[in-house]
C-alpha cells in the first residue's frame, strides 16, 4: 500500500508538468499580453482614445520605438521560445519564485498570500457545513424514507441545487442587507477590524460571512444527502444488518454499528476533491459580495492578462487537485479494509 | 411441552396495496435437541416461516397475521421488543444462506463474534471474551484462531465464513440453531464438511437445529424430522425414516422420484413434476398442488385438505392420501 501512494505521489510530477506546460503555451498563443495592455494604457492616457486590448495588434502602433518594444518582451520573457520560457518559469517555481504581477507589480506569491486566509475560511466552512449537515440529514432520510420529513427536504434541497448560486446571492444581498439591514452589504470583515476586541472580531467574521455562505453552500445538500440516504438505505437492506439484528442488536446498533461505516464508503471517494474548494470560490458570489478572495482574483488575472498571477494561482490548484486525489484513496482505504492499492503487498 | 410450537401461523406480505398471504396456516413442534428438516422449493415459505420466529420479517411490509410461535410457552410475535431482543441470537440463533454478504465486511472477525457477548453478556470482561471467540473458533474448526480473529471477512473463504457465522450463532450456547440454507452457496465437499460440523456441534450442545433446505439429500444426512413445505402450506411431515420410505403426499413422492440416482440407467430423462408453483397473488381455493398433482379430483379443486394423521408421527395434507398409499394410483415417472 505504501509503495501505491509513493508511486501516486511521483506521479503528480508529469502531471504537474503536463498541466502547467498546456497553459503556459495557452497564455502565449491567446492575443494580448501585459505588453498590449501597457501600450493601451499608455495609448488611453496619451491621446485619450477609449480602446481596449484587443484592438492592438502586438507592434504598438505608433507609441513605442521596436528597439522600446524589444526590450519589454526581454523584460516579461516573450522573446524566448515557448518552451525555453517554459522551462525558465519552471526552473523559478522550484526554487518557490512564482515571478511578478504585472498588474500590480507585486510578487505574485503575495498577492496569492493576501486571498488565502479568505478563500480557506470560506472553503473549510463549506466543507465543515456541508458535511455537517448532509451525513445527519441523509441518516435521518432514509431512517424515515418517504415520511413527510424526508420528501420536504428532499425538495429543499433541490430547489438549492437547481437554483443557480448567484441568484441566491443576489437574493440574499437585496433582502437581508439592502432592504432588512441585518447583514452587511458585502466586504470579508469591517474598517475598523483591527480595533476589535476577539470575540468582535468573530462576530464581525460570520456577520459579513453569513450570506455568502449561505450562497456557496446552497446548491451543495443535494448531492452528498442523498449519497448518503441511498448508501445508507442500501446497506440497512444487506444481509450483514439482519445478520446483526439476528445477533439481537436493535435497530440503532445495527444503523450506527455497521450499515453506517459501510455507507461512508461513497461519501469518502469524493472527499479528497474538496480539498480544492478552497481554491475554487465562485468568482460570480465573491464579486456579488465583494470578498477578494480566489475566485475573484483567478478571473481578473485572467481579463487583465496578469500571466504571472494565472500561471501561480493554476500551480496551487493543480497540486491542490492532484493531491485531493491521493486523500481520497487514502480516505476510501481507511473506510474500507477490502481495499488494497498495488499488488506488492498482500493481506494485513 | 415442545420447546418451539409453531401454531396455525399465517404470514402475509403488503405489495402495492394488496395483501398477499406467503404462509398459511403453518404449524409443528421442535423438540430440545432435535434437528428438523423444512424442505421445499423457492418460494414455499420456508425462509419466511424462519424469518418469522427470529422476527425478521422484512418491516414494514411483512407481519404475523394469524396463529402463533411459542417458545417455551412464550408467544413470540407479541413479545416486547427489548424482550425479543434477549432471546433472538440469545436462545434462538440463526445462520443464512450466503456467508459471503452475511458479514460485514468492514469489521474484523474477532469484533463481529465479540458482539454477541457483549449483547447478551455485557459483564464479561475483555480477557474472557477473547478466550471464549478464540475457543469457539477451535470449537468450528477453524485452524490459526488468534490470526483469524484479527482478519476482515474478505480474507476467508466461503466455507470459513459460514463457519465464523455459526461461531457467531454458537457464542451464547443458543437452545435453538435456524440454518437457513447454509451449504447451498458452497460446493459439496466443504458441504459436506459444514454438515459434519453441525451434527458434531450438536451432539455436543444439545441444541437443537432447524435446518431449512431444498435438497433432500441433505435432509436425509442430518435430520430426525421433516416438514415437507408447499406453496404457503404444509404438505407432509413425518420422521426421516418414514418420510423416505413410505411418503403419502403426491408432492413429496414426486421430490423423491425427482432425486437422480447412482442406479438409474445412464444418460435418461430425469424424473421431474410437471407444471409450476401457482404464483402466490393466483393461489387456488382448493389443494394448491392439484393444477400439478396426477391424482387430482374435482374434490381437489374445491376444498383445500386438513392436515390428518397417516400414522404416528405422520401427518399429511392430501385428499387421497390413503389411496395414494395403497398405490391403487399411478405411479410418478412412469
Amino acid at each position: 500500500m505504501t509503495s501505491y501512494f509513493i508511486r501516486r505521489f511521483l506521479l503528480i510530477i508529469p502531471t504537474f508538468i503536463g498541466v502547467t506546460i498546456l497553459v503556459f503555451t495557452l497564455t502565449r498563443l491567446v492575443p494580448g499580453g501585459p505588453i498590449e495592455r501597457m501600450l493601451s494604457e499608455a495609448a488611453q492616457a496619451g491621446a485619450g482614445e477609449t480602446s481596449t486590448i484587443s484592438d492592438y495588434d502586438g507592434r504598438g502602433g505608433s507609441m513605442l520605438s521596436d528597439e522600446q518594444l524589444e526590450d519589454l518582451k526581454a523584460y516579461y520573457g516573450f522573446d524566448k521560445p515557448v518552451i525555453v520560457g517554459y522551462f525558465e518559469w519552471l526552473g523559478k517555481v522550484l526554487v518557490l519564485d512564482l515571478g511578478r504581477s504585472t498588474r500590480y507589480n507585486d510578487p505574485v506569491w503575495e498577492t496569492i498570500r493576501d486571498r488565502l486566509p479568505i478563500s480557506i475560511f470560506y472553503g473549510v466552512c463549506t466543507l465543515i457545513i456541508t458535511y455537517g449537515v448532509c451525513i445527519p440529514l441523509g441518516i435521518f432520510k432514509a431512517i424515515r424514507h418517504k415520511s413527510v420529513f424526508d420528501n420536504l427536504t428532499s425538495a429543499v434541497v433541490f430547489a438549492g441545487y437547481a437554483i443557480p448560486s448567484y441568484v441566491v446571492a443576489i437574493f440574499l444581498l437585496t433582502a437581508f442587507a439592502a432592504n432588512l439591514e441585518w447583514f452587511p452589504l458585502g466586504g470579508f470583515v469591517s474598517d475598523d477590524f483591527a480595533d476589535f476586541t476577539l470575540m468582535e472580531k468573530i462576530a464581525d467574521l460570520f456577520d459579513h460571512a453569513a450570506l455568502p455562505l449561505i450562497a456557496y453552500v446552497a446548491g451543495s445538500f443535494a448531492f452528498t444527502t442523498m449519497l448518503m440516504k441511498n448508501s445508507l438505505m442500501d446497506n440497512l437492506a444487506a444481509e450483514y444488518v439482519r445478520t446483526a439484528v439476528a445477533k439481537g442488536l436493535d435497530f440503532r446498533g445495527a444503523i450506527f454499528g455497521h450499515a453506517f461505516r459501510n455507507s461512508l464508503i461513497p461519501i469518502a471517494t469524493s472527499f479528497g476533491n474538496n480539498i480544492t474548494l478552497i481554491i475554487t470560490g465562485s468568482f460570480l458570489i465573491e464579486k456579488i459580495f465583494n470578498i477578494d478572495g480566489f475566485g475573484l482574483l483567478g478571473f481578473e488575472s485572467l481579463v487583465e492578462r496578469d500571466y504571472p498571477v494565472v500561471m501561480g494561482i493554476l500551480v496551487i490548484s493543480a497540486l491542490l487537485f492532484l493531491i485531493g486525489n491521493i486523500l481520497s484513496d487514502i480516505c476510501v482505504a481507511i473506510v474500507d479494509p477490502r481495499v488494497k492499492f498495488g499488488s506488492g503487498e498482500s493481506g494485513q | 411441552m415442545a420447546l418451539l410450537e409453531i401454531d396455525e401461523l399465517s404470514v402475509a406480505f403488503d405489495t402495492e396495496g394488496e395483501t398477499v398471504t406467503v404462509v398459511d396456516k403453518v404449524g409443528f413442534e421442535v423438540e430440545p435437541g432435535e434437528t428438523l428438516g423444512i424442505v421445499g422449493e423457492s418460494g414455499c415459505g420456508k425462509s419466511v416461516t424462519a424469518l418469522s420466529i427470529m422476527g425478521l420479517l422484512p418491516k414494514p411490509s411483512g407481519r404475523v397475521q394469524g396463529g402463533d410461535i411459542r417458545f417455551r410457552g412464550e408467544s413470540l410475535p407479541s413479545l416486547p421488543p427489548e424482550r425479543m431482543r434477549e432471546i433472538r441470537g440469545n436462545r434462538i440463533a440463526m445462520i443464512f444462506q450466503e456467508p459471503m454478504t452475511a458479514l460485514n465486511p468492514v469489521h474484523r472477525v474477532g469484533r463481529q463474534l465479540a458482539e454477541t457477548y457483549a449483547l447478551h453478556q455485557g459483564d464479561l470482561p475483555d480477557e474472557a471474551v477473547y478466550r471464549r471467540t478464540l475457543g469457539l473458533l477451535e470449537q468450528v474448526g477453524i485452524p490459526a484462531p488468534e490470526q483469524r480473529l484479527r482478519e476482515y471477512p474478505h480474507q476467508l473463504s466461503g466455507g470459513m465464513r459460514q463457519r465464523v457465522m455459526i461461531a457467531m450463532a454458537l457464542a451464547s450456547k443458543p437452545d435453538i440453531l435456524i440454518a437457513d440454507e447454509p451449504t447451498t452457496a458452497l460446493d459439496v465437499t466443504i458441504q459436506a464438511q459444514i454438515l459434519e460440523l453441525l451434527r458434531d456441534l450438536q451432539r455436543e450442545t444439545g441444541m437443537a437445529i432447524i435446518f431449512i433446505t431444498h435438497d433432500l439429500g441433505v435432509i436425509a444426512e442430518l435430520c430426525s424430522r421433516v416438514v415437507v413445505m408447499y406453496a404457503g402450506r404444509v404438505a407432509e411431515q413425518a420422521p426421516i425414516e418414514r418420510l423416505f420410505a413410505h411418503p403419502v403426499h403426491p408432492y413429496t413422492r414426486g421430490l423423491l422420484a425427482s432425486i437422480p440416482r447412482l442406479e438409474d440407467e445412464p444418460k435418461t430423462m430425469l424424473t421431474t413434476i410437471p407444471g409450476v408453483v401457482p404464483s402466490i397473488e393466483e393461489l387456488p381455493s382448493g389443494c394448491r398442488f392439484a393444477n400439478r398433482c396426477p391424482y387430482v379430483k374435482d374434490l381437489c379443486n374445491r376444498d383445500a385438505p386438513e392436515l390428518v394423521s397417516a400414522a404416528r408421527g405422520h401427518q399429511v395434507a392430501c385428499h387421497r392420501w390413503r389411496e395414494v398409499d395403497a398405490g391403487a394410483l399411478e405411479q410418478w415417472g412412469t
